[in-house]
């Protein structure tokens, strides 16, 4: 057994919205709470976030229609249970986000103002312009500030450390000394955001690496419906940088090379405002069919003029000008498809809590699951603020009823040996060339349209680019932000995460969601009504399925 | 386009001293500087060590000097550089905050500045809504506040001003923006006390060098300042040196159209405050003796109703 040099109650592992929101909760909830973060928690991916946040919160919508749009938006693969909690403490959780301080944009007569997004039957995503997620990112920043929750910036997870399917805490690498180190913790919350970064040109930070589902994966917690990633619909062809749905919200319209509106052919009733999976294919087929522009196809804003842009979408116009050279104002900006959300991650059921004892997950890292197949805009920082809390409160309630556990004597040395097998290998392999040919292939092969074919060759594609890994070297072997090490740790986990997502994908024989197969067009619900759930074995990844938690809402044919 | 990276690098197990090295880059026309680093960290040299994450203005990681000017690297194009005639782009860390490794610095009294201005939303328990209800708050109420809010903390500001640099009580830009949004806030309650506070974090400090209008974000954190100060000091806290000076400065130029130095000194240690007045002397013949004193016999201009009466249109509360 290790002496740890630290130790908390509840350690959570992530600082972005989900992160902090679990903190504040564990912390409120009376326990020694702290977070690690491998940056700053401002630095957190979740204040990209840029169009809204839904809540019924206007007294002509309800929450129930929230709950089936959400359902619907998953393509029925959503666990109705968890969606209802999310959608049913909607309002409650904006409203306490607004008394902690987030101003969020109003109506005239001072109440939270809504816009409409995708996938919705009403207009209910509550925003701040289009910097909804910086802003609300500030306010739980504040309150972690002000609870005096104890940060640890700039340290970097590693491993987390089950025994006996019991959590025992993790083992973190403090970028700026280079020392690892044991962390125990009674309860272990892990809110590592998404795994983008597997993908080329994502909309996600370069921080988006996956880190924390791979790391569980590897601990022995299941995984859930990796292979559903979400392809936004607007994103900037030249680095894949966000245009916010906000965008279609506020009335633009996507246009293909021969001007025409051509999301009604695709959606004939909410056009531009359909679900992103079905706006990400209609774009993918127009452009597939030769009316594209370049590769993109069209984002038209110049009808809502200079006034309603600069007041609704002041980041994205920036943005545009920045990355594309291209001022909405005047002219149509150009947007193709991007890898942009993991809907899949870390299998928790409603309280958060993972298989392995004490250890629970949240946000986008988590599949608890409320997306399903398919996420709707606007879902994912509700999704942070309603479950993070919910994890932490779970998390504090355990690490009461719970001690310590044991640290294996292993664990720590284990992780030695593993930089210093990067730091001593002679191996002619560079990180970057591998991260870069891993993205190439699953843009490839796992794309918005899918086949049998393409997708096992892609398979065998990310198993050599593993066998590769093996003879990875590092220059840099200083212990002092070692950022090379880092990203090699990073490489490490996204390739278990290439794999996990390969292997979903291929077995799935079904359209469903953002996984759309040429082969197996319909969705499948006789067969495929179902989580795909990954295990670690020594064999290797081990597939098996389980329920989705049906409830009011029968699956039903999905038109918008 | 080819261009060429000046880069400042230090490893401090390995360096005594920060020295610069060269990369040379042929990147797209569109490339920016953060694009440059990557490339160089990519195919180059994987030791160059660097904060970035979002790669697009948001998340405030990659703030470095470049050139002489603190830049948010990822916004900013190479070409953009080559543009204002610069061939070679000189990369060095922010200033004001210790370097830790290559283009790291050590953050961490920014952090602290900004913690000093108890940076959350303290309202009046008793005006708090019911949990199903929000604070009713107009477009109107939001405006002062909606510029602050696009800060990300970015430190571009931090590093370039003039007082930070020579000043670590200074609590700087972005802090001061961070208190304006709580201090234009209709549902705090603690206006006052923070108001008070920021005195003593250096309200009056800033010496108006404007280099933080330079925000990446469009913060404006020298209108926040200039805004703070106002509303102090129509909230009755003018018993410190900055809001005295501010008073007495605009009295002076308003009675007679030009400054009355003298007389501004000693207004502001107290007409009445003999040993303060003796405590100036020595300073004033010390003026004296190098041509500095400016003359016993004020001044006034030309026409001083001329400016009298630019004073009553305007009205003194808008003196900043």
């Amino acid at each position: 057994m290790v002496d740890a040099a630290i130790q908390h109650d509840v350690l959570v592992v992530g600082a972005g919205l989900a992160g902090m929101r679990a903190a504040v909760a564990a912390r409120e909830a009376g326990v020694d709470t702290a977070i690690i973060s491998k940056v700053h928690p401002m630095r957190s991916h979740s204040g990209a976030a840029q169009g809204g946040i839904n809540a019924a919160v206007a007294k002509d919508d309800s929450w129930e229609n929230h709950w089936f749009d959400t359902v619907k938006g998953s393509d029925y693969l959503a666990d109705q249970d968890a969606a209802e909690i999310l959608t049913r403490l909607a309002p409650d959780n904006i409203r306490e986000l607004e008394h902690q301080g987030c101003l969020f944009s109003r109506w005239q007569d001072g109440r939270i103002a809504t816009r409409p997004f995708g996938g919705a039957g009403f207009p209910r995503t509550c925003f701040v312009a289009d910097i909804t997620g910086h802003v609300i990112l500030q306010t739980v920043y504040e309150q972690v500030l002000k609870n005096g929750v104890t940060v640890y910036e700039e340290f970097f997870v590693v491993s987390l450390i089950v025994e006996d399917n019991v959590c025992r805490g993790v083992i973190t690498l403090d970028m700026s000394t280079g020392k690892l180190s044991a962390v125990r913790a009674k309860a272990v919350v892990f809110a590592t955001g998404g795994s983008g970064r597997v993908f080329y040109k994502s909309t996600n930070s370069l921080i988006s690496t996956g880190d924390g589902v791979a790391i569980a994966y590897r601990a022995g917690a299941p995984v859930e419906d990796m292979e559903f990633i979400q392809f936004h619909p607007t994103t900037l062809a030249s680095n894949g940088v966000l245009i916010t749905e906000g965008a279609r919200g506020e009335g633009a319209y996507l246009l293909n090379s021969e001007g025409d509106r051509f999301m009604f052919k695709y959606a004939p009733t909410k056009g531009e405002l359909a679900s992103r999976d079905v706006v990400s294919r209609a774009e993918w087929t127009e452009i597939l069919e030769g009316r594209g522009v370049n590769g993109c196809v069209l984002l038209d804003l110049r009808h809502l003029c200079e006034a309603r842009i600069q007041e609704r979408l002041p980041q994205i116009r920036e943005l545009a000008i920045d990355f594309a050279g291209c001022d909405p104002v005047n002219a149509p900006v150009p947007i193709k498809p991007g890898a942009h959300y993991t809907m899949g991650g870390i299998r928790v059921d409603k309280t958060c809590a993972s298989t392995v004892q004490g250890f629970f997950a949240a946000g986008e890292c988590s599949a608890v699951s409320v997306h399903g197949a398919n996420r709707l805009g606007g879902n994912s920082i509700l999704e942070t603020v309603v479950f993070g809390k919910i994890a932490g409160v779970s998390a504090a309630q355990y690490a009461r009823e719970h001690d310590y556990a044991s640290f294996p004597s292993s664990a720590l040395p284990d992780q030695e040996s593993r930089r210093n097998a990067l730091f001593q290998t002679t191996g002619k392999e560079k990180v970057a060339v591998l991260r870069d040919a891993m993205q190439a292939v699953m843009n490839e092969h796992f794309h918005i349209f899918r086949n049998e074919a393409q997708m096992a060759a892609g398979v065998n594609k990310v198993r050599q680019l593993r066998e590769r890994f093996a003879n990875v070297a590092i220059n840099d072997h200083s212990m002092v932000f070692n950022t090379a090490l880092t990203e090699a740790f990073e490489l490490d986990a996204m390739l278990d995460l290439a794999e996990i997502i390969a292997l979903g994908a291929l077995a799935r024989k079904e359209s469903r969601g953002a996984h759309a197969r040429i082969d197996y067009k319909d969705r499948d619900d006789a067969n495929w009504l179902k989580h795909t759930v990954i295990t670690r074995s020594p064999e290797g990844p081990k597939l098996s399925y389980a329920p989705v938690t049906m409830g009011k809402f029968q699956p039903m044919e999905r038109v918008y | 386009m080819k261009s060429t990276f000046l880069i400042q690098r230090y490893v401090p197990e390995q360096d005594s001293a920060p020295h610069v090295e060269r990369y040379e880059l042929d990147l797209w026309d569109e490339a920016t500087i953060l694009d440059g680093l990557l490339a160089i960290k990519d195919s180059q040299d994987d030791s160059l060590a660097f904060r970035r994450a979002c790669r697009h203005a948001i998340c405030g990681s990659c703030s470095m000097v470049v050139n002489g000017y603190t830049k948010l690297v990822c916004k900013t194009a190479i070409a953009s550089e080559v543009k204002r005639g610069r061939s070679e782009l000189k990369i060095t860390p922010m200033r004001s905050m210790k370097v830790l490794k290559d283009l790291i610095v050590d953050m961490s009294p920014f952090w602290k500045h900004f913690r000093d201005v108890e940076p959350w939303l303290q309202p009046d328990p008793a005006k708090v809504p019911p949990p199903n209800e929000e604070y009713r708050v107009t477009p109107q109420q939001l405006a002062p506040s909606r510029k602050d809010l696009n800060c990300i903390l970015c430190a571009v500001c931090f590093s370039d001003c003039g007082v930070t640099e020579v000043d670590s009580h200074f609590a700087g830009p972005p802090a001061l923006a961070k208190a304006h949004r709580f201090v234009t806030d209709p549902r705090d309650s603690k206006r006052k006390e923070r108001l008070e506070k920021l005195v003593d974090l250096g309200l009056w400090d800033c010496a108006h060098a404007y280099n933080c209008m330079e925000c990446p974000k469009h913060v404006d954190p020298a209108h926040a300042i200039a805004d703070l100060r106002r509303i102090s000091i129509e909230a009755g806290i003018t018993n410190n040196i900055g809001a005295k000076h501010s008073q007495q400065f605009t009295k002076s130029v308003g009675r007679n159209g030009r400054l009355d130095e003298t007389r501004l000194v000693m207004e502001l240690t107290g007409i009445t405050n003999v040993t303060g007045q003796i405590r100036n002397a020595p300073q004033g013949v010390r003026m004296l003796l190098k041509g500095k004193l400016p003359l016993p016999m004020h001044q006034k201009v030309d026409n001083p109703k001329e400016v009298r009466r630019i004073f009553e249109t305007v009205g003194t509360k808008d003196e900043q």
